[in-house]
């Protein structure tokens, strides 16, 4: 990565957002609504002022991004021809228990999605639904929501989702209500399926390499709860980019148990932007599982603004060849007696490369803070890169806070071990990757979720440890 | 069954073992005695396929194979077994999983039927109750937070479950009380027939009261100094290793 972009660079890519934007006329998203335009033109204009994506800029210090910014990317637009189907079937019906809303391509597809969802009559209170269809029956309410998240995100790839914006879910509980089960969020990706008219072959060309601007707003009223689970998931070599952002808000006492499963295609750009509001007592516990993506960024921004409040992250990533994965956290203790924790382990192969840019604050006032964030890589090989960071900077002084990293490689004697009692090397270099990130998977909490995660961690360790199908077995 | 013929073995530019020779047959049991240091983890981790142990000459025949040849999951998968005289933990490697998956290894190696969770449910908690192990051991992972009693009954239990054809047991009595001690004797006992031979590999004599010898070696310095049956324990533990290392060194 380059410290400094020269000129040709930064009008490169410059040009590149430019592209984004000249090229998503199409996309409607509450135009009708004023508030809406003048947020989404200032985005624009905000575009060609903001930073660029560079080392010098604290943002991006640690990451690489130039791979992205060499491909053109496409806005997903509303006439575009749409429709994947390849593995749908199966993946709306991995669970029946849970409220669902599913996304395909960056659209929403109310055909998967559960009807209470499309109908707006989960419970008494509680309003969830596609953006889209919300803005529709409660624009005052959407719009509230929208005041009290703005100004959020000050950075390229926020502006860039507020500006091009087409979707995204909306949910909003009220005071003291308890959703009873999950709602779960997918965002399936894929080729659309090929006509018989013969472009088959080449349906990689790069206008239909597209990228979607979902943008998904969370509103937890006093004492509600909500479990959500939002996974993503993407056909083998099919090109494209998500920049999702999120905005969580909770009041006080509320909680969400929030899990993200990042398994995009091996050839996808994927940036999520979370933030996260807390108010006093209320309770954030994340879970963070990123095992696909050839280029995969994500930020946890978090903010307390009561005291008592809890912010718990677990996450976990897999990278091979080819694959990036980049966590970036940034924890803000503005108010006295909150709790913070961030644990993430990563497992590294290949040439495979991992960022963990982890940042807490404990401004002065912030007394009896709790924040401690730890980031542990295993190594698989040695052409594998970590660059991790955890940081705490901390003003208040009776605080307690802690922060660790640490890379290493597969125990030899363990191995041995394994291997003595007959097990190949490489599934006993599965056996303890697998227990290596038994911590952060066996703290899931949503059954169904957890052996989806498992299941796909399974391949992608025998991917990455290149494991035949025959030794699979066990 | 297992032929040792001149094994000269470096350890990090050092060598341990030095002209080593033994020979053991099927349904023999072999006492390896000797001071601390000797080089009987050595020959141990040698048999197993331990990496780090460079092989300068000499050669091994096992079962009429070339037994350095071989990997160590392979001997495994042949029926070579080392309980360890240090038992590793396995973190978030589940004990009961571990065990099974070890089991379908080297029966899928030897191209038998593997074992369904019922089957192995039923295997597993036959021997557990053998060796007296707590049925809650098997949920938890490998060794973690076992005590040292517990982990030496743990390495039995998986020779029991695998039936291994030469066991290799590193001082799997040091630092067991007498019960533990019965125990892992058993353990032994039980699994003693004319096809299958052991190294039993222990500091001490205690153990050999328990389980009785065909031949003691006592291994000083790399080499076997003296063979006898079980009365040269009864000899050593009267005598101690001096006697041995003075002969040795002149
Ligand atoms: N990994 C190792 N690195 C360096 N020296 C070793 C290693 N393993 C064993 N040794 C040395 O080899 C010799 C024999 O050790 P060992 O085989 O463990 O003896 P015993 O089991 O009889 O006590 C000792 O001098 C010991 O220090
Ligand atoms: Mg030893």
């Amino acid at each position: 990565m380059i410290n400094h972009l020269n000129a040709a660079q930064s009008e490169q890519q410059r040009q590149w957002f430019q592209t984004l934007i000249t090229h998503s006329d199409s996309i409607s998203l509450g135009q009708h609504l004023p508030w809406v335009k003048h947020l989404q033109s200032k985005a624009r204009q905000e575009l060609q002022s903001l930073p660029l994506v560079q080392r010098k800029q604290e943002l991006w210090r640690y990451s690489h991004a130039e791979k992205l910014f060499k491909q053109p990317f496409y806005p997903q637009t509303n006439n575009s021809d749409n429709c994947y189907q390849a593995g749908l079937e199966s993946e709306a019906t991995l669970s029946t228990d849970s409220f669902k809303l599913v996304f395909v391509n960056g659209r929403y597809n109310a055909t998967l999605s559960s009807t209470l969802v499309v109908n707006n009559e989960l419970a008494e209170g509680v309003i969830v639904g596609n953006l889209h269809a919300v803005l529709q029956s409660h624009a005052n309410l959407v719009m509230q929501c929208f005041n009290q998240t703005a100004r959020q995100g000050e950075d390229v790839f926020s502006a860039l989702n507020t500006a091009l914006m087409s979707d995204g879910v909306f949910i909003y509980i009220d005071q003291q209500v308890t959703l009873p089960q999950p709602i779960e969020v997918l965002y399936l990706s894929g080729p659309a399926e090929k006509s018989s008219s013969g472009q088959d072959s080449d349906s990689h060309t790069q206008e239909s390499r597209k990228m979607a601007n979902l943008r998904n707003v969370i509103i937890l009223q006093a004492g509600a709860k909500l479990s959500l689970i939002e996974r993503f998931s993407g056909e083998k070599d099919f090109h494209y980019f998500n920049n999702n952002l999120t905005n969580v808000v909770l009041e006080q006492g509320a909680s969400i148990k929030h899990s993200i499963l990042q398994d995009e295609s091996n050839t996808a750009f994927h940036l999520n932007s979370l933030f996260l509001s807390l108010f006093k007592d209320s309770t954030y516990q994340g879970q963070h599982i990123a095992l696909g993506s050839s280029w995969s960024r994500t930020n946890y921004t978090a903010k307390f603004k009561g005291t008592g409040a809890t912010c718990e992250l677990k996450g976990l990533y897999t990278v091979a060849n080819q694959q990036l994965n980049d966590v970036h956290l940034d924890i803000n203790h503005a108010v006295p007696g909150c709790t913070s924790s961030e644990f993430f382990k990563g497992i590294l192969y290949g040439e495979g490369k991992a960022v963990f840019d982890g940042h807490v604050l404990v401004e002065k006032q912030s007394q009896f803070s709790d924040a401690s964030m730890k980031n542990d890589n295993l190594m698989l090989t040695e052409n594998a890169e970590v660059n991790t960071k955890p940081q705490l900077e901390i003003y208040a002084d009776n605080v307690k806070c802690s922060h660790g990293t640490t890379v290493g490689q597969i125990d030899e004697q363990q191995l041995f071990y394994l291997r003595s009692r007959g097990i190949e090397e490489s599934r006993a270099k599965k056996l303890l990757c697998l227990g290596y990130a038994s911590e952060i998977i066996d703290a899931i909490n949503e059954p169904l979720f957890q052996k989806q995660v498992k299941s796909i961690l399974d391949i992608r360790l025998n991917e990455g440890l290149l494991i035949s199908s025959s030794e699979k077995s066990s | 069954m297992l032929s040792i013929k001149n094994l000269n073995v470096m350890v990090e530019n050092k060598l341990i073992l030095k002209d080593f020779n033994l020979s053991v047959a099927a349904g023999e049991v072999h006492a390896i005695m000797g001071p601390n240091g000797s080089g009987k983890s050595t020959l141990a981790h040698v048999l197993a396929g331990k990496e780090g142990y460079e092989v300068i000459s000499g050669e091994i025949n096992y079962c009429g194979e070339n037994l350095l040849a071989l990997s160590t999951e392979q001997r495994a998968q042949k029926g070579v077994f080392l309980a360890m005289q240090y038992p590793v933990e396995l973190p978030g490697v589940n004990n009961m999983m571990f065990i099974r998956e070890s089991l379908n290894a080297i029966s899928r190696a030897r191209g038998e039927e593997e074992y369904d969770a019922v089957r192995f449910m039923k295997l597993i908690r036959e021997k557990a109750a053998a060796v007296e192990l707590d049925n809650k051991l098997l949920k938890r992972n490998v060794n973690s937070g076992f005590s040292g009693g517990e982990k030496k009954r743990n390495e039995i239990l998986q020779m029991a479950i695998l039936q291994p054809q030469l066991c290799i047991l590193d001082e799997t009595d040091s630092g067991l009380d007498i019960d533990a001690l019965r125990v892992v004797a058993k353990g032994v006992n039980d699994l003693r027939n004319k096809d299958r031979a052991m190294i039993v590999v222990t500091h001490y004599q205690r153990l050999l009261n328990y389980i009785e010898p065909d031949y003691v070696h006592v291994m000083i310095d790399g080499r076997i100094a003296a063979s006898g049956d079980k009365n040269l324990a009864l000899e050593l533990e009267e005598k101690g290793y001096n006697w041995l290392i003075e002969e040795t060194a002149a």
